[in-house]
């Protein structure tokens, strides 16, 4: 069953930043886009490095290692070696605070 | 309801084997910042010096003077090998666009198809100088003269370039390369193989129909004779150097460069500090150098001293097989 987890100082991230949260097990990434809030889980697909150690700009994240890319809005695989997509976890801000759906 | 927790760092992060020095995450990502105005800049000044040494070979076409002038342009020609590698990475420009253009161009001067470079280069940075595991090691301790010397001033990667060439362009590819090229990716290799090989075949067509000595003197010849300078600089980044060994600061080694060896160089003589975050740009190397430096060995002084220091180690490794350069651990 999926809950609704506080992201601690999420409501103070800047624009284009990310944090690495875990929540009910699961590693995730929280990033903060002209968009609005996003959520992914925190390992490459193609060979599970640490995306909090790659680049990320405006919609994308870059892996530090093979420089796979993924859409952190939709989790999509942008271009190789990715190709699987990134899971995705609904975030919301209610009352200034930022939560995640795991 | 629940809290999640910060979680900097990850434990059991498969790549966090390698010997990682202390630095700010949040210093780090600012690092990795890329822009379009470095890189064009870095990329401008290559291609004015490419053009003024070529003018040059130019002027002394009918003399002797062409071949020292043809070595001097071919010297600063194939340093398209520090463009191509810097956008491999993808961090030359911010412009994803800009950036595979200069790639292709780039890598096109300097007879490596793109995207087998790109993949074997990521290979290479996830197992360095690691024997039977890194793509790009093609020699290991002990080295033989010879096999520096025909590596440095020979044939040797002009010949290995072409046969792989031929050998993509026919989509033959071997075992290990199958392990690390996409899938998806091999059928646009092949074809780029095959693009590659129709300009080069174009340029010799036209140098033989037009009886013009053009496409030789400012392109094949000069290819060759300047291949040897850029590949004095590539033998400084882990010739002789300790093997199979998760730290980067006895893999590799750094140098020190003057202004305009490193705008050629895309700063690359930072070798251990590109090893260790390969997403921070070439433009932001010093600045990370700034950061780290002092957690890494000393760079040595200059690619002339890299190489006598190379040469040593090659007389000594005929007494010693395992002695390497290594200057840290």
């Amino acid at each position: 069953m999926a809950e609704w987890v506080n992201v601690p100082k999420g409501e103070s991230m800047p624009e284009g930043t990310m944090i690495a949260v875990s929540a009910r097990g699961r590693r995730l990434i929280v990033y903060r886009t002209r968009r609005g809030y996003f959520a992914t889980d925190r390992r490459c697909t193609h060979q599970a490095a640490d995306l909090t150690r790659g680049y990320f700009d405006e919609d994308v994240i870059e892996c530090p290692v093979h420089q796979g890319r993924f859409n952190v809005c939709t989790g999509a695989a942008l271009s190789a070696p990715a190709s699987t997509p990134l899971k995705t976890y609904p975030v919301k801000v209610e009352g200034g605070v930022v939560f995640v759906e795991v | 309801m629940s809290t999640a927790h910060d979680d900097e760092e990850l434990s059991d992060d498969p790549f966090d084997v390698w010997y990682s020095p202390a630095i700010d995450r949040t210093v780090l990502r600012g690092l990795m910042r890329r822009t379009n105005t470095h890189g064009l800049l870095t990329l401008g000044i290559w291609l004015l010096l490419c053009i003024a040494t070529g003018a040059i070979v130019g002027i002394a076409r009918h003399t002797l003077w062409v071949w020292p002038a043809m070595l001097l342009y071919g010297g600063v020609l194939c340093f398209a090998y520090a463009a191509s590698h810097e956008c491999a990475h993808g961090t030359a420009f911010k412009s994803r666009w800009l950036n595979e253009v200069v790639f292709w161009f780039t890598s096109l001067v300097f007879i490596e198809e793109p995207l087998y470079r790109r993949y074997s280069h990521a290979e290479h940075h996830t197992h360095t100088w690691f024997n039977q595991r890194d793509p790009q090691k093609p020699y290991g301790n002990p080295l033989t003269l010879s096999r520096y010397l025909s590596g440095t001033f020979g044939l040797t990667f002009y010949l290995d370039a072409m046969r792989q060439l031929i050998r993509h362009s026919r989509g033959k590819f071997t075992p290990q390369e199958l392990g690390f090229l996409p899938p998806l990716e091999i059928r646009r290799a092949i074809i780029n193989s095959r693009l590659m090989m129709a300009c080069y075949a174009a340029l010799l067509a036209a140098g033989i129909a037009l009886q013009s000595p053009w496409p030789f003197i400012l392109y094949f010849i000069p290819r060759f004779l300047g291949g040897c300078v850029v590949t004095l600089y590539i033998n400084t980044q882990h010739m002789c150097m300790a093997e199979d060994l998760y730290d980067h600061r006895q893999t590799t080694r750094s140098i020190k460069c003057g202004w305009l060896e490193r705008q050629l160089y895309w700063n690359m003589h930072h070798h251990i500090e590109h090893h260790l975050y390969p997403t921070v740009p070439f433009h932001a190397l010093p600045k990370l150098n700034e950061r780290i430096g002092n957690q890494l060995p000393e760079p040595l002084d200059g690619v002339v001293a890299a190489n006598i220091d190379i040469l040593k180690a090659i007389s000594r490794q005929r007494t010693e097989p395992r002695f390497n350069l290594s200057r840290a651990g």
